[in-house]
């Protein structure tokens, strides 16, 4: 396999990588933003809605992150990035339908 | 004004769907004649799922909290409990997707990093999925409200 065709590109890499972390901490916020009501006001107080807080913590986090590991010149080998991708996404997603399920069950 | 809120979020959310399934098809067949094609899609995409976001950001806090009562006090209040809690919350997985597609179709040689490709492949698959389960989930939450509101 070539170099090229082994890693991916610095940006790719790295917003790939913000994705992972980002995808998983939305769904931790989540869960304790709708569990605890201290998360939920510092968020409402700071952006005057908690939704609005919660995205703009996300979107600056994954800009954040990804231009930092884009500039930090890590390479992984390309073949772990998408399954990671994948299975963020099915994590993040999944603890908020969990927990969505278990708050409607009256479980939580 | 809301009301044409709601149906051009839900008509960005849809468009945005099909634009994540053209890239997908694309980049099934790419091809040297189609590599920018596949960053136009991209880019399409991405415009159409934060335009999505934006209106139906918009709506959700400035007159959402109206519909949100109707359906708690109706015959579904699943559909704002359940289904419109996952939809805010997962929506934000969309967002990041989309706007991490155009990176990867734009930075890497598609036609020779096979991973470049396949990554991508995912990446437009997961915003076709989702997409698609945001607009199902809309359309049980505007159920909820007529169900509210013919109790």
């Amino acid at each position: 396999m070539s170099t090229q065709e082994q890693y991916l590109d610095n940006y790719t890499q790295g917003f790939a990588y913000s994705f992972i972390i980002v995808s998983i901490f939305n769904g931790v916020l989540t869960i304790f933003k709708e569990s605890t009501k201290g998360i939920h006001d510092v968020l409402t107080f700071l952006f005057w809605n908690h939704w609005i807080g919660q995205g703009v913590v996300l979107l600056v986090l994954f800009f954040g992150l990804g231009l930092l590991f884009s500039r930090s010149g890590v390479h992984h080998d390309a073949r772990k990035i998408t399954p990671w991708v994948i299975g963020a996404t099915i994590l993040g997603a999944g603890l908020i339908v969990l927990f969505y399920i278990l708050e409607n069950l009256g479980i939580l | 004004m809301p009301q044409t809120a709601i149906l051009l979020h839900a008509m960005l959310g849809g468009l945005s769907s099909l634009a994540a399934l053209w890239v997908f098809i694309e980049l099934l067949n790419v091809n040297e004649n189609n590599t920018g094609r596949i960053g136009c899609a991209a880019i399409i995409t991405l415009v159409l799922v934060w335009g999505a976001y934006l209106v139906g950001g918009w709506f959700y806090v400035t007159h959402y909290g109206a519909d949100k009562a109707i359906i708690l006090a109706g015959r579904w209040p699943w559909a704002h409990g359940f289904f419109m809690e996952i939809k805010e919350h997962v929506f934000f997985l969309v967002l990041l997707l989309a706007t991490f597609l155009p990176i990867i179709v734009k930075r890497n040689n598609l036609l020779q990093n096979r991973h470049a490709r396949n990554l991508a492949l995912a990446v437009s698959g997961m915003v076709v999925l989702l997409a698609q389960a945001m607009e199902g989930a809309g359309a049980i939450i505007a159920m909820g409200v007529k169900q509210g509101l013919l109790k």
